[in-house]
């Protein structure tokens, strides 16, 4: 029975507001901790994260959040050579809860957050999946290809797909001899260790990262229930798979935060699964691929 | 605190409207300034080869009549210089880097490192001549480069991947010579 009561008093807090603002600020704290570079944005952030904890009545104040949303601005000013994706998507996600903040009314605060939660998820998946088909290295796999043989994030991952570790272990040396001015190469090229299977595994990424992506951002645009149901579900899947193989655990939360933001309301046990998913990405972060390679 | 209906659209759209401008800024960017793929806001990480991982930099100082030495120890400074370069490769980022290492006075220590490697990592001996290590020393005294001219080349390559025969090459896309 506790379990039950557990769960429901769960329900509860995945649809409140604070949860929704303090899932935000753990990002930042994400952030801080293993992607920001610069004492200027660590340390500040880290007092932001300090500051909503210890004092919850800080997460539903706007004059909080436009001052995350100001760090977030000035680190894109600042460092937009280093920024990856996840990074403006959370600097937008900011300014939305300054504004959700801002306005009077709970229903107008709703729908900006699930507007934009909806609008955001539609953007990325289906932006990557135009990205994709028009790059010109991804269709043929010879993108997932390269990243299996070069990208160390990627090693635990093949090993346990039973790809050689002796193929795998001189694809990002190769990388670093191009980039040396201490050694000449040959042709200034290098024979990368392919063979067919990870040719196969790599066209096998390809498409289902595509379709994957091309699936939730259209169930997320059609607008219907159902459509939403599957969108959903997809979107779970995507993330418990994707950032297994790469986790890259900033990205992950950011679109469980929206996931949380769209369903809270109307699936809030599809909700729960989100905020289960923190957790799971979080223990992802540990080093299995250590003990596997 | 703001309730007018008038603002209502506006502040639910102001967001995803700037978010649509980042992203056309940064295809613009991409085919103008060869803005990298996975930087700029434009959704294409993992879209493709063009991550800042397969591009690179070398940079060689040529001081007076030495010859020229690759500069691979940048201080911290120089370093975002070169991550500004590397995601975004216009002349003014190249130069901004020139600047920085003609800026710097640079210590020369002999190595027998520079070697000749084929395709397969097979060691094939050494280079013809062996290229100094250059260890940062603080600023440039003021009026040194006067005396003693110096000049920065920058060459900014990128890797390409056959999946035809698994080779991962680089080609020297663009370089650059900075002179005070």
């Amino acid at each position: 029975m506790w379990i039950a009561d557990t769960y429901r008093s769960g329900v509860g807090q995945v649809q409140s507001q604070t949860t929704l603002a303090l899932v935000s600020l753990l990002m930042l704290f994400d952030t801080a901790f293993l992607g920001l570079t610069g004492w200027m944005f660590v340390i500040p952030s880290l007092i932001f994260v300090m500051a909503g904890l210890l004092h919850r009545p800080l997460l539903l104040n706007g004059w909080f959040w436009l001052g995350i949303a100001a760090l977030a601005t000035a680190r894109i000013l600042y460092l937009w050579h280093d920024v990856d994706n996840n990074g403006f998507i959370y600097f937008y996600w900011l300014w939305i809860l300054v504004i959700a903040h801002y306005v009077d009314e709970d229903g107008f605060k709703n729908d900006i957050v699930q507007f934009n939660a909806r609008y955001f998820l539609v953007f990325i998946m289906l932006l990557a999946v135009v990205r994709k088909v028009t790059s010109g290295t991804y269709l043929d796999g010879s993108f997932f290809e390269l990243v299996m043989l070069t990208d160390e994030r990627f090693r635990g991952f093949l090993t346990l797909f039973g790809v050689d570790q002796a193929v795998l272990s001189g694809g990002s040396l190769a990388i670093k001899l191009l980039k040396n001015p201490y050694v000449a190469v040959t042709d200034n090229t290098v024979l990368l260790g392919t063979n067919a299977y990870i040719r196969f595994l790599a066209k096998l990424v390809t498409w289902y990262d595509l379709l994957i992506q091309l699936l939730i951002g259209a169930a997320f645009l059609i607008r219907r229930p159902s459509a939403d149901i599957i969108g959903h579900i997809a979107l779970l899947v995507f993330i418990f798979t994707a950032y297994f193989a790469a986790p890259v655990i900033g990205f992950s939360w950011i679109l469980a935060i929206m996931g949380i933001a769209l369903a809270k309301k109307p699936y809030p046990n599809i909700a729960m699964v989100y905020l289960l998913s923190f957790g799971v990405m979080t223990m992802y972060e540990v080093p299995w691929q250590a003990w596997v390679t | 605190m703001m309730s007018r209906k008038g603002l209502r659209l506006p502040l639910i759209l102001i967001v995803p409207v700037f978010a649509a401008l980042v992203f056309a800024r940064q295809v613009y960017l991409q085919h103008a300034n060869g803005l990298s793929l996975w930087r700029g806001g434009g959704m294409g990480m993992f879209a493709g080869i063009g991550s800042p991982s397969h591009r690179f930099l070398k940079i060689y100082l040529t001081e007076g009549d030495l010859p020229p030495e690759p500069v691979t120890r940048l201080t911290r400074g120089q370093n975002v210089h070169y991550l500004r370069a590397v995601a975004e490769p216009t002349q003014a980022n190249l130069a901004a880097l020139g600047r920085a290492v003609a800026d710097t006075s640079w210590l020369r220590r002999d190595t027998d490192i520079s070697r000749r490697m084929d395709s397969t990592g097979k060691i094939l001996g050494p280079m013809e001549r062996q290229y100094k290590v250059l260890v940062a020393d603080g600023p440039r005294a003021a009026g040194e480069d006067e005396a003693v001219p110096v000049s920065v080349r920058i060459e900014y390559w990128e890797n390409a991947y056959d999946p035809a025969t698994g080779r991962l090459s680089a080609s020297l896309v663009k370089s650059l010579t900075y002179r005070p």
